[in-house]
């Protein structure tokens, strides 16, 4: 099998498929040229960038380096699962961001050490990044998911909190439920696309591997063990997120800090 | 000594504003005390405040002169037990409600006693049938009757009533006033009670001391 390289002007004749969203757009008078544009552009240049940094990085092949560019993207990952919170309290981004660490690292390290042993060096680009990049992908949904879930149902179930609490409740045996809640709900996501992979689409990655060569049952085969390190990294870190935040929103003197449950200014 | 409370102050996180300042009271077994004030003045949060839901920034609550914090506060709060105005009923059914807290392990060693239950209910008016309803089908007074036998149930020495009564009819209320007499006279020497209630003729009816409150500092006492 051959693989085609694609050139700057094959890729321009695919750009031009923009035509079709303008003229939608034009005719329908949705007025959204300007975002199109701007959509195109972000597309653009923020893959080349990437692109022209992950050249480098393949270029060095140094573990430093590769590690440096691991740590930034589990902060971009950390950040933005947190800040997409409808709610803020004193401890969530140390919360969120140990527990996307904590997950995705443990996860990586054991796809890198124990899965893939037969790899020249742990730290290869070509192997350490994409699954790291896939891992804090998906972990980052199970984290936001986990702590949306959480902050929101114990915003509006507190007088069930405090009910339980005032009848000799533990903080733990209070807010059981709604962690159990958190936790189901930020591993589902996960779950669903386990039980329909590959029947109603293909993976990304999969299909890069397709497109580059690849064997389809070698293909599958790295998606399989994607699938299980993504579920397993999604399960740790939502299970972590919640835990810390417990800890952070319930004293040890067994109240329920509600009033460290602020909302996000607007 | 059963309860103490000594010296407690709390300021609201957000605004600062002080809303309880340098309380200490004292309560011993077989006292009824009446909690008054404006609306505002602190008085739920004194009595959440005896039942530490909430952090203090200054004082303790002792317990048989002892004080209550970490590990203590459960086990604390199933013998001191706060009855908020708002019940909330999460469970399914009444029974549930009425079983759930002898799930937590504070409650542990104690058992439901259905009989003595149903006996309540029938004095409150209502019958065996009460305790198959859905919670959400309850009313406001329904809900308070139910958190009233929920509280009663599991053994309390000390009840903290926050207008724990304010949505029942008359007959209703003055046979939740009983059952929480006879409660209380089932160990006199030991059993407390404290009542928060915008019902003057209320608080006259069931308080031997009333304890007057206002923007978060004790006034004064009369008898």
């Amino acid at each position: 099998m051959s693989y085609y390289p694609l050139s700057y002007f094959d890729v321009a004749l695919a750009a031009a498929l923009i035509l079709i969203n303008a003229i939608v757009s034009i005719a329908l008078r949705l007025r959204m040229e300007r975002s199109l544009f701007l959509a195109s552009v972000r597309t653009t240049v923020q893959l080349l960038l990437v692109g022209f940094v992950l050249q480098w990085v393949f270029a060095v092949d140094q573990w430093y380096v590769v590690v440096a560019m691991l740590l930034v993207m589990t902060l971009v990952a950390g950040y933005t699962a947190a800040a997409r919170n409808e709610r803020r309290f004193a401890g969530m981004w140390i919360s969120t961001l140990l527990s996307m660490g904590i997950s995705s690292w443990i996860i990586t390290a054991y796809a890198l050490l124990v899965v893939l042993r037969g790899i020249d060096q742990w730290y290869q680009p070509q192997y350490a990044i994409p699954l790291m990049g896939m891992v804090l992908g998906n972990t980052l949904n199970g984290i936001s998911v986990g702590l949306g879930t959480l902050t929101s149902e114990l915003a509006l179930r507190r007088g069930e909190i405090d009910g339980a609490l005032t009848l000799g409740a533990t903080r733990y045996e209070a807010a059981l439920p709604i962690l159990r809640q958190a936790i189901r709900l930020g591993m589902t996501p996960i779950i669903n696309s386990m039980m329909v992979v590959g029947l109603v689409s293909l993976p990304g990655m999969m299909t890069g591997q397709l497109l580059s060569g690849t064997s389809p049952i070698e293909a599958v085969k790295y998606q399989i063990m994607i699938m299980f390190l993504v579920a397993s990294a999604t399960a740790l870190g939502t299970v972590g997120v919640v835990a810390l935040s417990y800890l952070h929103l319930f004293s040890g003197d067994h109240q329920f800090l509600f009033y460290a449950l602020q909302k996000k200014k607007a | 000594m059963l309860l103490e409370v000594n010296h407690i102050s709390r300021r609201d996180r957000r605004t600062q504003e002080q809303l309880l300042e340098g309380i200490s009271l004292a309560v011993t077994g077989g006292e009824r005390v009446a909690l008054r004030g404006r609306s505002g003045s602190g008085k739920s949060l004194l009595l959440r405040a005896i039942a530490l839901l909430d952090p203090l920034d200054q004082g303790t609550v002792t317990w048989r002169g002892e004080n209550v914090s970490g590990t203590a506060v459960p086990e604390f709060r199933s013998r001191v037990v706060y009855l908020p105005q708002q019940a909330l009923v999460a469970e399914d059914t009444v029974e549930e409600a009425l079983q759930r807290p002898f799930l937590y392990r504070s409650n542990r060693t104690k058992t439901f006693d259905a009989a003595q239950t149903l006996e309540r209910l029938k004095q409150l008016g209502r019958s065996h049938s009460f305790l198959e309803k859905q919670t959400s089908d309850l009313s406001g007074g329904e809900k308070q009757i139910t958190a009233l036998l929920r509280a009663l149930a599991i053994g309390p020495t000390v009840l903290l009533l926050d207008e724990a009564t304010s949505a029942l009819d008359i007959e209703t209320t003055l046979a939740a006033e009983g059952l929480i007499d006879s409660w209380q006279r089932g160990k006199i020497d030991e059993r407390a009670c404290v009542w928060v209630s915008h019902d003057t003729a209320q608080s006259e009816r069931v308080a031997q001391r009333t304890l007057h409150i206002e923007a978060g500092r004790l006034q004064g006492e009369t008898s």
